[in-house]
């Protein structure tokens, strides 16, 4: 505690609704981990922030700041300044959670501005009750690449949980979201 | 035939004429001329919320969100051919459509399943992601259909606004994807109408 200002910070941004769900549960315990090794931790609900999807504008290369002015300059304000980043979604139709898409598709401002995110570790969490953990991890890999330049460690973990909370209960799966916090942490600390 | 089959396009690009719009018009125009009745809904110009995970979502009979997406939904449900389009964002479909699949959620949860016998699936890109987002949509609503159907798959690369509007050969692909789609909805070749 006492060397809080040297303490890598990572952020989780997490795509579900649901502040107790699955994913939200998963997530607590990578961040656990990755803070009893040492990092600074925020989590960012994405259900807690305005953040509308991108409407596109022809002009945004041009402007200044995206004219929807809502809650999306701040979290990714907190997203870019990350040494650590930890995205995580639910499984929905075989994809990321649209409140992760619309997070997703406001990078495009950054990119229009040559802004590229920089973390030293990348942790990816897919949860579903059914499939689709591969596809919902790809897709967030395909975020990641367009969102940085150059290689870096990329850790990921998809976990199958078909009741509300029942992760909270799943030893192999609470082990394995503490894996990924402490894989992040061996590249960060 | 009886009626004429109804084709729903459902447009997740911001743009209400864009270049995934213009494509998708285009399809239309094809389907129009062979007899269906086409109707556009561009996502953006309605009001569609972000699907809340609701825990009780199977025992209610309506979804609580008060927005649009039920009202889309039931144009969507009444569809014989429906086509989703959307630009290339992240590598995967826009946030609009992404938001307005989430929203299937209650009627999935309800085993209201589509009726629509014949699908197409439209995106159009700067450069990378065409084949990605069509797969992505193609799992996003194959599950919705009580079993397998023809889905029509419609790809364009745009990298300025109104690029489509003059990208011949994309357009003739877009008429093509939608003489393919009326003769799987079983509508007769627009020059043969006349002799019939």
């Amino acid at each position: 505690m006492s060397q809080s200002i040297d303490r890598p910070m990572v952020v989780a941004v997490v795509g579900s609704p649901r502040p107790k769900g699955n994913t939200s549960i998963l997530v607590d315990a990578a961040l656990a981990e990755l803070e009893q090794r040492g990092a600074a931790v925020t989590k960012l609900m994405l259900c807690d922030y305005r953040i509308s999807p991108c409407l596109g504008h022809d002009t945004c290369s041009d402007l200044e700041r995206c004219p929807q002015g809502d809650d999306a300059e701040r979290v990714l304000a907190t997203v870019y300044a990350a040494d650590g980043l930890l995205l995580a979604t639910p499984v929905y139709y075989e994809d990321v959670s649209a409140q992760m898409k619309a997070f997703i598709d406001r990078n495009v401002f950054q990119y229009a501005h040559d802004i590229f995110l920089s973390p030293k570790a990348v942790g990816l969490m897919a949860v579903t009750a059914e499939t689709g953990l591969d596809d919902t991890l790809a897709a967030l890999r395909r975020f990641v690449a367009l969102s940085t330049e150059g290689d870096l460690p990329i850790f990921s973990m998809g976990g199958f949980a078909d009741t509300a909370g029942a992760a909270a209960a799943d030893v192999e799966l609470l082990s394995a979201a503490r894996k990924l916090g402490a894989d992040m942490a061996g590249a960060l600390l | 035939m009886s009626g004429t089959p109804l084709v729903v396009a459902l447009i997740g690009s911001p743009r209400p004429q864009g270049n995934t719009a213009t494509v998708v018009d285009e399809v239309l125009g094809e389907l129009a001329a062979a007899g269906a009745t086409c109707e556009r809904i561009v996502i953006a110009e309605h009001d569609v919320r972000f699907c809340l995970g609701h825990d009780e979502c199977e025992e209610w009979d309506e979804c609580p969100i008060p927005d649009d997406a039920e009202a889309i939904l039931d144009r969507v449900w009444a569809a014989d051919g429906l086509i989703v389009a959307s630009p290339v964002y992240g590598d995967n479909v826009s946030a609009q459509l992404k938001v307005l699949l989430d929203r299937c959620c209650h009627r999935h949860n309800h085993g209201v399943l589509l009726r629509a016998r014949v699908a197409a699936l439209v995106t159009v890109s700067w450069g990378t992601g065409l084949d990605e987002t069509l797969d992505a949509m193609e799992r996003g609503i194959a599950g919705r259909f009580p079993g397998p159907v023809p889905m029509v798959r419609l790809k364009g690369v745009a990298t300025s606004m109104g690029d489509a509007a003059a990208d011949d050969e994309l357009l003739a692909r877009a008429r093509a994807a939608g003489r393919e789609m009326a003769r799987l909805l079983g509508l007769r070749p627009v020059g043969s109408r006349a002799s019939r």
